[in-house]
């Protein structure tokens, strides 16, 4: 018997070795990317401003290093991480409010559905107005952010929890609130995380786009100076090493937490796949409104603008250091 | 006359299906059943089994009829009324054990003594080994296991049992179905068995409803009399098959 039961268990070894494989596809992708950049920058095929070299990455990463210890924590602490929170919590809650409750559905699902479709960067002009340039700006367009990538994910997962769950718990002797705490709660936490680590990536774009307004530390605000005075190599450092890594290192830990998944009917599944697939389209919309936003504030550079604030000139000059790199 | 555990009195459940048709689940159904009773239900699949048994839990209410259970009618759902769901129903986001202590903790009984319930019933099952282990790692005979193991563990009186061998091989279902009647023989609970396997039925029923499809209501009630405790031998003999062959009539005469 005990044979048996063992034998329907997947086996650990093939598993391990198909990962390692995979890893070495990894790696040699990446390998062969970094080469093929080293050849490029190496033999002077494009012209160094538009695609800086190993070398010269290096050599800003150097630069930047006194400055990028302050940068992540005036990013991450000061405005992800308070953004993050503020905007995860009012999600999940309202989400909840929303499944199981159907006059707080009728109040608020109509409003949700008029903001969803808003760019959340399009508020940006209004969220100035109300609360002037600064850190309450910043925080509320990331949670804002947060808030309409998420609104419709937490409340579809309360709404998909199993009924044969509820139906289980109360035969057992589970009064309503032990439903919730017990069985409600634990089924949608695969459906958060899912939904946190789709976010958390979009996170680090508002940062960047809420460090637009008027910040002055943080890595935003060092990329809006770097551009400005053409140093690529610092916006390529800042923008595609710093924020993928750390988001990167973010979602491993959430992918970690989620530690089951909801084996549920196929219908749900596939739901939630259309949903997912939906989410990441909106995202990827989102996204290359952003892009063109930023590279609009990019073309605008000749023309005085009020982010040219008379503090980026010491920091200006401690960067000009190293223009020789530049070419 | 015993004290009787559970008794319907002409209960009918009607669902209405979009615009003015109706479809009727369970129609004028009256039974009793006594305090330590091992009654089967068979009957085609629709004729208003699983739907007969979420009444008796509560968790669907009456259309029609009246529900008592030890004289009382039932109100709300009760955790003297066990269920095992003809679905897998095992929480995926606990262990085997969590899962079987869930009814415990719900009453607030202390970890040591959840502890040694939960040991008990994995034991009882067979699960030894995979105390820690998440149900997604599990097989489907192994949660049906685990189902039955946290439905017995909240001790209830009266447990309703909704096909719950049906997805198992045949080696595991008999081995259960020995331990259940043993279960039975020991703790004398009153348990609602609903089954589509006429073998099964006879095998462990001291009574089988034989249930009818349109309209969907008992058609007769059979007692069965080979004494306890009963053994896989019980197949072999003569008076087993002829009782087979009457249930097996009974259910085709409908059809
Ligand atoms: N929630 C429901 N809504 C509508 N019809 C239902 C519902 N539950 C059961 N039925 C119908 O009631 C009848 C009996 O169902 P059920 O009790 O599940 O049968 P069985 O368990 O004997 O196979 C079926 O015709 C089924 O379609
Ligand atoms: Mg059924």
């Amino acid at each position: 018997m005990a044979k048996l039961l063992e034998k329907s268990l997947p086996e650990p070894k093939p598993r391990i070795s198909q990962q390692t494989s995979n890893r070495m596809i990894s790696i040699a992708t990446i390998s062969a990317l970094i080469l093929t950049w080293v050849i490029i920058t190496q033999n002077r095929l494009v012209e160094p401003l538009f695609a800086p070299s190993p070398t010269d990455l290096w050599q800003a990463f150097q630069n930047l290093l006194p400055n990028l210890p302050g940068d992540l924590v005036a990013s991450i602490l000061r405005r992800i991480v308070p953004g993050f929170t503020i905007g995860v919590t009012v999600v999940t809650l309202l989400g909840i409010y929303m499944a199981m409750n159907q006059v707080g559905r009728a109040i608020f699902y109509p409003i949700v559905e008029i903001l969803r479709p808003l760019p959340p960067l399009a508020l940006i002009p209004l969220l100035i107005l109300w609360f002037g340039i600064g850190y309450i700006t910043q925080i509320l367009l990331i949670a804002y952010g947060i808030f309409i990538i998420m609104v419709i994910n937490s409340f579809e997962a309360v709404r998909n929890v199993p009924p044969i769950y509820i139906h289980a718990a109360t035969t057992l002797g589970a009064n309503r609130r032990q439903i919730f705490q017990r069985v409600i709660l634990p089924s949608i936490v695969p459906d958060i995380v899912a939904g946190i680590r789709v976010s958390a990536a979009a996170a680090f774009g508002y940062d960047v786009a809420a460090e637009l307004m008027g910040a002055m530390t943080g890595l935003g605000y060092r990329l809006v100076l770097a551009r400005r005075y053409l140093l690529t190599q610092y916006c390529r450092y800042l923008d595609h090493y710093c924020h993928p890594f750390f988001h990167h290192r973010f979602s491993d830990q959430t992918g970690r937490c989620q530690s089951y998944e909801l084996e549920s009917a196929r219908g749900t599944k596939v739901r939630h796949g259309v949903g997912q697939l939906l989410l990441g389209v909106r995202q990827g919309i989102r996204l290359a409104i952003y892009q063109k936003l930023v590279s609009k504030e990019v073309q605008n550079e000749n023309h005085p603008s009020p982010f040219c604030s008379v503090r980026a000139r010491p920091l200006h000059r401690r960067l000009s250091t190293s223009d020789s790199t530049t070419g | 006359m015993e004290q009787e555990k559970i008794k319907l009195q002409r209960v009918s459940r009607v669902y209405e299906i979009g615009k003015g048709s109706t479809i009727i689940a369970v129609e004028d159904v009256s039974f009793a059943v006594s305090a330590e009773e091992f009654v089967c239900i068979v009957g085609p699949s629709g004729c208003g089994k699983s739907t007969l048994l979420y009444l008796i839990a509560c968790l669907e209410k009456p259309s029609a009829g009246e529900i008592l259970i030890d004289g009382k009618p039932v109100t709300e759902p009760n955790p003297k009324v066990g269920m095992v769901f003809q679905p897998d129903s095992v929480f995926p986001w606990l262990t085997v054990r969590e899962n079987i202590e869930f009814g415990p903790a719900l009453r607030g009984i202390p970890p040591s003594q959840r502890q040694r319930i939960a040991e008990y019933y994995v034991h009882l099952v067979g699960l030894e080994g995979f105390e820690n282990t998440l149900p997604r790692q599990l097989s489907g005979g192994m949660k049906k296991r685990v189902d039955i193991a946290r439905a017995f563990a909240n001790n209830p009186e009266i447990l309703l049992m909704d096909e719950p061998f049906g997805a198992l091989d045949a080696m595991t279902k008999e081995k259960l179905q020995m331990e259940l009647l043993q279960i039975w023989e020991n703790e004398r609970k009153t348990i609602l068995f609903v089954t589509h396997d006429l073998e099964e039925a006879l095998m462990l029923g001291t009574r089988v409803i034989v249930m009818s499809r349109q309209p969907n209501t008992i058609q007769t009630i059979l007692d069965i009399p080979f004494p306890h405790p009963r053994s896989m031998i019980l197949k072999t003999s003569s008076q087993f098959q002829e009782y087979r062959k009457k249930l097996w009539e009974l259910l085709h005469l409908n059809v």
